[in-house]
């Protein structure tokens, strides 16, 4: 399992990376903590000619928070170091549980928000060395024209599986993407293509420099739920993000809600309807049509190894509103 | 019982409990090399002019092999070379011969070896493998090991019936039927018929993976000569050179097997030809050159084995007072495409497919079946977790029917000294009963439990593989240090500590004064296998006759130095002295020295083989030298909503029959007990159309220091007659009751039983919503209502 | 671009001219023939080759070499110094915490930047530090018990009668 050859630079600037990138198009790719690119090239999955190391670019691995701006993360920042930072430990927990629920200790510490988010999308059929798949036909993901998971499918539905984007999507989450054509900021949601084969909206040249969250409101509460066979390693069979700010009173309406899925499709997953709580009173009643809202826009397919797709789609309600009760827990108290 | 070589092995109670270093937990001789990085394994060994090997696999599983076509690799730069299966006409195998070193004429699997490339560096290799082309023409495939056992089911073996096997292997020629072992006792209809209740149930189980940290390795080197020498990780030296010899149709001596100082992890996996049938394919082409393979993760997964997966009937006949009359039961084991060890794993299953227990009537059937999958081998437990699954398993839902205690059910049947086993053999020396009763008192078996939470036991039996021998040299040197020369493999059991605390007490040296190295066929004498928990026992013995032998010696040369007789003697803290009289020691040193000059040193021999009751079998004997027995007591929690399970606390007793080194013996326990774990909750080896689909650490679910509870250890000791101090084996079956232990605590907490293993969430929410509707349903006035899954008459 | 690379390993400084598909483990194990640094997968999922990188644990299977460019590096080999075992691994062979070994020296190095972080670690604590790690041989309670021994603490709670771990 020897990488493959490639060539190597280490751009000392974003400007200089992106124009790199720009220039050799398809042929290279950029590497940030390298915990799914290095995979990915022992599986001989992608064939990049170059990898551009981000390590040295500066500013990339700053947390900084402000009452006004919010928590402003660069790209590089290590999901360990996200995760032990004061301020997000006090006013992000949620992000804190989906930072230390990838991976392991060592992904965690190795592994970036920004490649996190970034990261490519799962399936069993894919996943596996070349050695291994060479008994199946090539997918739409190693430009074939199958989909062992849906096989009359013209389409690829491999699984986005990150558990940081629904955490950050839940928090109302946008990203600075540095480029040719500069800096653009966007909604997260925008980052993520929905296409299983390439499931990440950057074109050549880009890079996604910032992750920026906004401030966290007094009396709010935000919760990730992970399924998964283990406590750790497993990547997400499916995963749940809530944040529900409360009104002030003891009435305990809703100012505003949010929920984000992971794993059950080929993108993360941010609920509209979640936003018809705001301004009312979270019933059971509500919290139940909330978690059927869920339940109809996730499809789990039968691409990720571990538990049945039926069982995993009737988590989503389940963990719809375990999130939903701990989140409103979190936000009262 | 059994007979005396020439020494005393039957120890009194009052010499047991003079023991110094036997029955201490002392510290291992390997763990200080092992915390620094320098105990050095196969996969950090180099030869000089090695070569890096690489195999090519299958991917149909099951084709004939048209053509072969390697002539670009081998023009590849680097590389030296390239073997396919045409080249060597030989077949291997431990019971049974059927398997080639690289396919010949057909693959049987996916990932099946091929052909096989050498090279300068494993980049090249890896490079050269792309470039064979090979044209296969596909035949039809058998994955379902019940259809492959039906008559006239396509054949993975054409030539099954001209196969060498061992005795006692009975294949049935013309089917995929590679050992079928039949055990009566008793009347089994007549058993039926005496019984109120009938429980028939069909439970199966998955393959497992050893996972065993370090993958296979081997390095062979042969010479013009037919010399060969191979450096492996094997588990069983002698072994794996008659096997090579054999196949190769050389003489053994012409066979060197040098075990690597270390090995990372075993679990039964590295005793057959893995990397090593791959080395010795290229070695045996590529001459003078040594040439390394070392599988990948994938290949551990997909290229070597798993344990057996298993469908298992069983039908059990049981009066209304809860005596159970007649047991029948019928297993497959799906043997994957070769038969490895399936033919003795199917043995071992059977011969304790009924359970530990007193059954009058037993009729058992063990089918070990070849399909197009992953081959299937020798596994930790090797036949009985498949075994206890359904017997223990069985065991509660007969409990449950009849409103009895399971505890109960089990102490009320299971063996006492003296039965006779369902293979005719009396029973003796077994702590069955104490290791029940022990795991019951410990997890307060009778404290009732709160909602959601619930408690099982379950126990077991295995024979340990009988009669096989045991040699051992050991060498007194000039200054009273001692060398054992043994073929027993440190794969992190801790043998090396334990012959070594053996032979040291046996001697009256100090632990430090004694050594053993790692095995070489051209130096360490013979041993049948670091296999089955016999290495304590057997080898044990073998060390402790051999150091009685120089011993004896010793104290001849001692005697007329110290003026007294031979009888008087005694030789504590590496000094003889006379019986009482402690201030007139000569170092053993000393003795040597009067005697040989500056040459001296003593040799000391010792071989072991129980002897057998005149009527057993020669090989594989139904009389076991003894049985591995144990409990094991879970406590679960059940969410409702999720089914999801959180095993909260697990106790494991075994007995050891004398616990050499209790922290070992413990070791042995916890580790066993969360593979056991792994088994219960979360490992299958997943395959699709005969691909492995989950062949990573990522996908195959190896539980974590995260996903292990609290395991409480209990050693149970029952010295056995002829054990070295009493001891017998206990380390290989400690995950053999936890599967079904964790299922009866989870229908104890839920009311839900699951047949077929692992107990995943969705299978235990899919029966809590079953159940939930049932209920439902019976409330209402419903007209048809789901049958109760399995049992009842 | 210059392919002569400074690293500090062990406390030891190495110029090196690496190739750019190198991994830490192939410089370590093959290059460098510190073989302590274990190989079990090979993409990052057993923590067998764990090692410490400027004081976080890393999996030398899945870090580019070259990307250790002035950077110091733990192996199991410097993790004694100056002949002295470090107290966790003093404890690991005191508690039965080794048995086939492969996997010791990467939870080692796990706990290590543990209690380098956290010198008094509870149970929960020392059991997430090394969940990376697969050991297939322990059942993981020895180890974990002689982590927090080397940490200066017992395992929590007495067990309540009859929970220890009797022999009979």
């Amino acid at each position: 399992m020897k990488l493959p050859k490639f060539e190597y630079a280490a751009p000392e600037s974003l400007g200089q990376a992106c124009r790199l990138l720009e220039s050799r198009g398809e042929e290279a790719h950029p590497i940030a903590g390298g915990t799914d690119l290095l995979m990915a090239l022992k599986n001989r999955q992608k064939f990049p000619k170059m990898l551009v190391d981000l390590g040295a670019v500066p500013n990339l691995s700053r947390i900084e928070y402000s009452d006004a701006d919010g928590l402003r993360i660069g790209a590089m920042v290590s999901l360990r170091r996200l995760a032990a930072n004061p301020i997000v430990r006090e006013k992000y927990p949620i992000l804190v549980q989906a930072a230390l629920s990838v991976g392991t200790v060592q992904l965690q510490a190795m592994g970036t928000v920004g490649g996190n988010l970034c990261q490519d999308t799962c399936c069993m059929y894919f996943n596996r060395s070349a050695m291994v798949r060479q008994s199946l036909e090539p997918c739409h993901k190693l430009g074939g024209c199958i989909c062992h998971v849906v096989s009359s499918s013209e389409e690829c539905w491999a699984a986005y599986t990150g558990d940081l984007a629904p955490a950050l999507l839940a928090l109302g989450a946008s990203v600075s993407m540095a480029g040719p054509g500069g800096e653009q900021r966007l909604p997260l949601q925008e980052l993520f293509s929905g296409d299983g084969k390439r499931p990440i909206a950057l074109r050549p040249g880009q890079l996604l420099a910032e992750i920026q969250v906004p401030a966290a409101p007094p009396r709010s509460g935000a919760v990730y739920l992970k399924l998964r066979q283990r406590e750790t390693l497993d990547y997400p069979l499916l995963g749940v993000a809530v944040h529900l700010t409360l009104e002030r009173g003891e009435n305990g309406h809703c100012k505003t809600a949010a929920l984000a899925m992971t794993a059950v499709d080929k993108a993360p997953i941010l609920l509209q309807e979640a936003g018809k709580l705001a301004g009312r009173k979270l019933t059971e009643a509500q919290i139940r049509e909330l978690a059927r809202a869920a339940y109809k826009r996730a499809h789990p397919m039968k691409n990720l190894y571990g538990l049945t797709t039926k069982y995993r789609l009737s988590m989503v309600e389940v963990y719809v509103e375990m999130a939903v009760r701990q989140a409103l827990e979190s936000a009262i108290h | 019982m059994l007979n005396d070589k020439g020494i005393t092995l039957i120890e009194t109670a009052d010499t047991l409990e003079a023991l110094e270093i036997v029955g201490k937990s002392p510290q291992r001789a390997d763990a200080r090399d092992k915390v620094r990085g320098s105990a050095v394994y196969l996969e950090d060994m180099k030869v000089n002019n090695m070569l890096c090997g690489k195999v090519l696999r299958s991917r149909y599983p099951h084709a004939r092999i048209l053509s072969i076509d390697a002539s670009a690799a081998e023009k590849l730069p680097g590389v030296r070379g390239v073997v396919t299966g045409a080249e060597l006409p030989f077949l291997h195998g431990e019971s049974l011969v059927d398997e080639p070193f690289l396919a010949r004429d057909k693959v049987r699997y996916t990932g099946e070896a091929v052909a096989a490339v050498a090279a300068l560096d494993e980049a090249t290799a890896e490079e050269a493998l792309e470039l064979i082309t090979v044209q296969y023409q596909e035949l039809p495939p058998l994955f379902d090991v019940m259809e492959a056992a039906k008559p006239g089911a396509p054949l993975v073996h054409e030539a099954l019936a001209s196969y060498q096997h061992a005795p006692g292997i009975n294949p049935i020629h013309g089917t995929n039927i590679c050992n079928h072992f039949k055990l009566r006792r008793g009347d089994i209809e007549e058993g039926f018929a005496q019984s109120d209740c009938v429980f028939e149930d069909t439970f199966t189980t998955p393959m497992q993976q050893h996972c065993s940290l370090e993958p296979h390795g081997s390095i062979c080197l042969m010479n013009h000569d037919d010399k060969l020498t191979l450096w492996t990780n094997n588990d069983s030296p002698h072994r794996c050179r008659k096997e090579i010899a054999s196949a190769l149709k050389i003489p053994l001596t012409n066979v060197r097997i040098i075990t690597a100082p270390n090995i990372g992890g075993n679990f039964g996996g590295k005793g057959g030809l893995k990397a090593e049938a791959s080395a010795a394919a290229l070695a045996w082409k590529i001459r003078n050159r040594p040439i390394k393979v070392m599988y990948t993760r994938e290949e551990e997964f997909c290229s070597s084995i798993g344990r057996h997966p298993s469908v298992t009937r069983i039908k059990t006949g049981v009066r209304k007072d809860g005596t159970i009359v007649a047991r029948q039961v019928e297993t497959y084991l799906d043997s994957g495409a070769y038969a490895e060890k399936g033919p003795t794993v199917a043995r071992f299953c059977g011969l304790s497919a009924a359970g530990p227990y007193k059954i009058p009537h037993v009729k058992v059937d063990v089918y070990c079946v070849y399909t197009n999958k992953t081959v299937a081998g020798a596994m930790r437990g090797y036949g009985g977790p498949q075994g206890a699954w359904a017997y223990e398993s069985q065991m509660d839902v007969i409990a449950a029917k009849l409103g009895l205690d399971p505890l109960e059910l089990r102490l009320r049947h299971a063996y006492d000294e003296g039965d006779i086993h369902i293979t005719g053999q009396q029973i003796y020396s077994e702590g069955l009963k104490e290791c029940i009763e022990k795991v019951a008192e410990n997890m307060e078996w009778s404290r009732p439990r709160p909602e959601g939470r619930g408690r099982g036991i379950a126990c077991m039996e295995r024979a340990v593989k009988t009669p096989f021998g045991s040699a051992a040299f050991v060498k007194v040197n000039e200054d009273g240090t001692v060398d054992i020369l043994s073929s027993t493999t440190e794969v992190g059991q801790g043998s090396e500590t334990v012959l070594r605390q053996i032979a040291a007490e046996e001697l009256g040296v100090r632990l430090e004064q004694v050594r053993k190295a790692a095995p070489d066929t051209a130096y360490t004498p013979f041993d049948s296998s670091t296999t089955s928990s016999r290495s304590t026992f057997h080898m044990g013995n073998a060390v402790k006759m051999a150091v009685a032998d120089a011993k004896s010696q010793i104290l001849k040369l001692a005697a007329p130095l110290l003026e007294a007789n031979v009888d008087d003697l005694r030789i504590k803290d590496g000094n003889v002295h006379p019986q009482g009289q402690p201030e007139r020691a000569l170092p053993i040193a000393k003795v040597l020295q009067r005697h040989y000059g500056p040459s001296g040193t003593v040799l000391g021999r010792g071989y072991y083989i129980p002897e057998m009751p005149a009527e057993s079998e020669e090989y594989y004997s139904r009389f076991m030298v003894h049985w591995l027995v144990g409990a094991c007591g879970a406590e679960v929690e059940v969410n409702r909503k999720t089914g999801q399970i959180k095993v909260l606390k697990i106790w494991g007793a075994y007995d050891a029959g004398k616990a050499i080194h209790p922290v070992n013996c413990e070791g042995q326990i916890q580790g066993g007990i969360a593979i056991g774990l792994g088994l219960a909750l979360s490992e299958e080896v997943m395959s699709k159309d005969g691909a492995v689909m989950n062949p990573s650490f990522l996908s195959y679910k190896v539980p974590t220091a995260l996903d292990v509870p609290q395991i409480v250890p209990i050693i149970v000791e029952h010295p056995h007659p002829d054990g070295p101090f009493g001891a017998k084996g206990m380390g290989e079956t400690t995950n053999v009751p936890v599967p079904p232990a964790i299922a009866n605590a989870i229908y104890d907490a839920v009311g839900v039983r699951i047949h077929n293993l692992p107990v995943t969430p969705d299978k235990v929410l899919e029966v809590l919503k079953l159940k939930a509707q049932e209920q439902a349903g019976s409330r209402a006035p419903s007209p048809r209502r789901p049958a109760a899954p399995g049992r009842g008459k | 671009m210059d392919k002569t690379v400074r690293i500090n390993i062990n406390r030891e400084s190495y110029e090196l001219e690496l190739e750019p598909n190198q991994t830490l483990l192939d410089l370590l194990r093959e290059q460098l023939g510190m073989t302590g640094t274990k190989k079990g997968c090979e993409i990052g999922a057993c923590g067998a080759c764990t090692v410490i990188i400027d004081g976080e644990p890393a999996l030398s299977c899945m870090t580019l070499a070259l990307r250790c460019r002035g950077k110091e590096v733990i192996t199991i080999e410097g993790m004694a110094e100056n002949g002295r075992l470090h107290p966790l691994q003093e404890m690991a062979i005191e508690h039965g915490a080794v048995q086939c070994g492969y996997c010791t020296p990467g939870w080692l190095l796990s706990a290590k930047v543990l209690l380098d972080n956290n010198p008094s670690p509870t149970l929960d604590e020392v059991r997430s530090a090394i969940s990376g790690n697969i050991c297939r041989c322990t059942g993981y309670q020895k180890i974990e018990e002689s982590i927090l021994a080397a940490a200066g603490r017992s395992l929590p709670a007495p067990a309540p009668e009859g929970e220890s771990s009797p022999r009979v």
